[in-house]
């Protein structure tokens, strides 16, 4: 291979900027972690939804910005990610690329090594898990590969930090000195005749040239690469180079009789596999390992499931009775400690209703999930990293396909206990575009723990024994629907057979503590911030609404006295609703309180409360006994289990999916809930309950 | 020469064809299956995903001879295929 | 050698028959409390501690049903040894985690406590559970599953 060899920018003048590319799962985001410390700023790529890490490190005796690309395997511009990564280092043009490879699975990763060659791009290769690679009977000859693809080659083991003292040597010397071989993969005569003369007519616009190399420009053309192709015709040479682009497709294919992107794609796929043949040495002839053990259990015919299920219950334990302390906590904190602290000062009533009714009481309705959510997400990031997710996503798969969804759509399901927000975010791991948007949309069923609060007040003061089993039959009613509504969907408004998934199984690992730290601070912040502020907003926005009516400022007393609140905006609006649920039985409080569980589901208790002059809301339940009949009550509780996401779930839907299908998920569930309701009350009717 | 997702558990099987669209091919592509590439079959039952194992390529070695049931010498990690993918590949069954 | 494997397969066999019959009496209690109005839980009559939750019920038959599956496959077979690794490590976690709800309840009554109101606690309710009463034995099941997947694995 022939190199050329470029003296390095002054880092004086610029910012120093570093780029972390790899294949998914080879430790990206351990190295970073090693690199930054953890500290990041997550954005998105601009116009995309694809997450965009950047951090700070510092790399011997500069001061360099870590840029955390995705998780791809090759750089195409087929998928979001790959053309995210693309932009992001031929734009950006980081000064060093670590590609971090994968010892565990080497030809793979060099085949994302060799594009990223094909590029012209500053690179260092990290061969990663070398400790997996040695376990599983082999060795990797560093020094060969590194002669062999003429860049520097650093064996590491992110996790045990081994390896990483001299990776950051190696950015230091290579950000001084830059190696670019010229070419990597010979594609056969045939095929270099032709990029020759691409080449040739590229190289005439030198602006071009010296933007992108020559060579990967016109090897991209010739795969057809939209991407390339539109910045090739901003080039005022671009009409000659796109007809001759043409024209040696043309006479490929009908030289070699095979569809050309797919001879090239193979082409480099057995460069990858040259060098990998050239560098792996067998140790010892691998042993079973206890991932294969352990796998044949947990993905057996027979116990795949159950354990599966086990896991569920396991997550679901630790997630609500071993927070539950925790929850109890900080409801005594803000419900009890702060609330009467506000109360018995000396401030002025309106001021101290303000902070107490609103704002400690708002805080503190968010705030008392907090625990629960993040131990479930500590649990989920616990399988997820241990590896196990990806085996449930596999046992289940049959059977979600059956119910018009997929495997991968376990996730979002079981984080949708948890909140409805981050579990939205979470279906974006799912290839199919159908499973996808049907995944998402039918979400908001999953019971989220918001709505425990409604479930639980309501099943204690009518159903005193059977409380437990009450509540679970909303989170079944929930499950149940969504299934319905997914092969509904599925067979109307997104019909089309799935694309089919790939997905890998890496071997069982100890999880890194920081690591799954970090993922769940991740995700319990999402909720934190996007549910928080909205809820709290909402909260302030109930209690104007309580404390001023048509008729004008009715005073703070109106969230003590009903008669009072009667006369609010609040009021009024229950009034309005009231006729609209007079099938059901529900009062016009009971109708205005939905109205807030529109902007945040956990709000609806506290709404009751203030709308029936519960003093507490342990005094709810004897006064609804009054006004509600368990029959009604069912009902209610099953339209509030239905009723329109959150506003925070409609906003990640709008987030993801875009705005129709937020639009459409509002419609169907609000249109649902009523029914389901009204048949719940119809069928009591009939079967003589009241 | 049958579909992957007809090829029985344990076995060892040489991928002839592909019979996938652009994204899909790629996608295997990268992850080493090609025509001529050797597959283990870890774990099928019926209808329904497949996990295999990218034991090797036509290029590194012919199909292993101590690959038995037992062997696991691959160069990669498991694979997941769904139903619909492992209909589009059409292996040879090699043991 | 073989006769501690031989002790080891009855021990196996004995508390996975005993994980399917807590099940069973789950299942039972379950049933009784929430579908027969008269009828309560078992408990009182045998003198156990057993829940009434039937997610609990399909955990234990999970055990219960890896630990027979692991002499199915007879214990010196890598396939038996898969077996009984994973079947006694998810009776540790059950273990652990009914311990960790029950330092959780505790913690319960002092929040509780701060709020100036009275709670009852029955520690021993919680305790002598299943999932901690088999659980003890499973312990002693993964320590004797660890050293034969060492010995397959050749760790």
């Amino acid at each position: 291979m022939n190199t050329k060899t470029k003296k390095g920018k002054s880092k004086d003048s610029k910012k120093i900027r570093v780029a972390l590319a790899g294949n998914p799962n080879v430790g990206k985001s351990v190295i970073f972690n090693e690199l930054t410390g953890g500290r990041a700023w997550v954005g998105n790529w601009p116009g995309t939804t694809v997450e965009k890490k950047v951090g700070k490190a510092k790399i011997g005796e500069y001061e360099v910005e870590v840029l955390d690309l995705p998780g791809i395997y090759s750089l195409t511009a087929y998928s979001l990610d790959e053309l995210v990564a693309r932009n992001g280092i031929v734009e950006e043009k980081p000064d060093v690329v670590i590609d971090i490879a994968n010892a565990a699975n080497f030809e793979r990763s060099l085949y994302l090594t060799i594009s990223l060659l094909e590029m012209g791009v500053n690179i260092i290769v990290a061969l990663n898990m070398i400790d997996l690679a040695e376990a599983q009977g082999y060795k990797i000859d560093a020094e060969k590969l590194s002669k062999l693809l003429q860049v520097p080659v650093i064996p590491t083991i992110a996790i045990k930090g081994y390896g990483l003292g001299k990776l950051k040597e190696a950015v230091t010397r290579s950000l001084k000195i830059r190696k670019i071989p010229e070419k990597i993969v010979d594609y056969g005569n045939l095929v270099e005749i032709e990029i020759q003369k691409i080449e040739k007519l590229i190289k005439r616009d030198t602006e071009l040239s010296l933007k992108y190399p020559p060579r990967w420009l016109a090897i991209k053309l010739l795969e057809k690469d939209r991407d390339v192709e539109e910045k090739v015709k901003s080039s005022p040479f671009a009409e000659e180079i796109l007809k001759q682009t043409k024209k040696s497709r043309e006479i490929l294919e009908k030289q070699l009789k095979k569809d050309l992107e797919e001879y090239i794609a193979e082409k480099r796929y057995e460069k990858a596999l040259e060098i990998a043949r050239e560098c792996l040495k067998t140790v010892k002839a691998k042993p079973l390992t206890l991932t294969d053990m352990v796998d044949f259990v947990t993905t057996h015919k027979v116990s795949g499931i159950p354990i599966m299920l086990t896991m569920l219950y396991i997550a679901f334990k630790f997630a609500f009775n071993v927070a539950a302390p925790l929850c109890d906590l900080i409801d005594w904190f803000f419900g009890t400690f702060l609330y009467d602290l506000t109360m018995s000062s000396t401030l002025p009533p309106l001021i101290k209703s303000f902070l107490g009714d609103g704002i400690i009481t708002g805080i503190g309705s968010i705030l008392v999930f907090l625990p629960n959510i993040v131990f479930l997400f500590l649990f989920l990031a616990f399988l997820e990293d241990v590896g196990y997710m990806a085996r449930a996503a596999f046992v289940v798969d049959k059977i979600m396909h059956k119910l018009g969804l997929t495997g991968k759509s376990i996730i979002p399901m079981i984080l949708g206990f948890g909140c409805n927000v981050p579990a939205i975010m979470a279906t974006r791991a799912i290839e199919d575009k159908n499973d996808r948007e049907v995944t998402a949309l039918v979400n908001p069923l999953m019971s989220c723990s918001a709505r425990l609060p409604v479930y639980l007040i309501f099943a204690g003061a009518f159903f005193a024994a059977y409380k437990g089993t009450v509540v679970l039959s909303m989170y079944v009613l929930g499950l149940i629907l969504a299934i319905v509504m997914a092969l509904l969907f599925r067979k109307t408004l997104f019909r089309g057979p799935s694309v089919g998934f790939v997905m890998e199984l890496p071997p069982y690992m100890m999880p890194v503590v920081k690591n799954m730290l970090i993922k769940t601070w991740e995700r319990s912040k999402r909720f934190l911030f996007k549910a928080g502020t909205i809820i709290l907003i909402a909260a302030i926005l109930i209690w104007i609404l309580s404390i001023t009516g048509p008729s004008g400022y009715i005073g703070i007393e109106a969230l003590e006295d009903p008669y009072l609140l009667e006369k609010s905006w609040i009021g009024a609006l229950g009034h309005f609703l009231e006729k609209v649920f007079s099938p059901m039985g529900w009062d016009w409080r009971a109708a205005a309180a939905l109205f807030f569980g529109f902007v945040a589901k956990e709000v609806v208790v506290a709404a009751m409360a203030m709308l029936y002059g519960a003093s507490g809301e342990e005094m709810l339940p004897s006064i609804l006994a009054g006004i509600f009949t368990p029959l009604t009550a069912y009902a209610y509780m099953a339209f509030v289990l239905i009723y329109v996401p959150c506003l925070a779930t409609l906003a990640s839907i709008r987030g993801e999916l875009g705005i129709k299908y937020a639009l459409l998920a509002l419609i169907y569930e609000i249109l649902l809930a009523y029914f389901v309701a009204l048949g719940i009350v119809f069928v009591g009717h009939v079967l003589g309950i009241s | 020469m049958i579909p992957l997702a007809f090829a029985r558990e344990g076995t060892q099987v040489k991928v002839i064809k592909i019979n996938a669209g652009k994204g899909l091919s790629r996608r295997l592509t990268e992850l080493g299956i090609i025509p001529g590439a050797i597959l283990k079959i870890v774990k099928t039952q019926g209808p329904g995903p497949v996990i295999i194992e990218v034991c090797n390529s036509k290029l590194l070695f012919s199909p292993c001879d101590s690959c038995t049931l037992g062997c696991s010498s691959s160069y990669g990690w498991r694979i997941v295929l769904s139903f619909g993918m492992a209909m589009k590949i059409l292996v040879q069954e090699l043991m | 050698m073989k006769e501690k494997t031989l002790l080891i397969s009855v021990a196996t066999g004995v508390l996975g028959i005993l994980y399917f019959v807590y099940a069973g009496i789950t299942l039972y209690n379950w049933i009784a409390e929430t579908f027969i109005q008269e009828a309560g839980s078992v408990n009182n009559v045998l003198g156990l501690f057993v829940s009434s939750d039937p997610g609990c019920a399909i955990t234990l038959i999970t055990v219960g049903m890896l630990m027979l599956g692991s002499l199915y496959y007879k214990l010196d077979d890598a396939k038996g040894v898969s077996c009984i690794f994973l079947g006694s490590l998810l009776g540790v976690a059950l273990l652990v985690i009914q311990l960790l709800i029950v330092i959780a309840n505790v913690a319960s009554i002092g929040v509780s406590l701060l709020s100036g109101e009275a709670a009852e606690y029955v520690l021993i309710e919680d305790v002598l559970r299943p999932e901690i009463v088999l659980g003890v034995g499973s312990v002693l099941l993964f320590s004797f599953s660890i050293l034969k997947v060492r010995q397959i694995t050749g760790k």
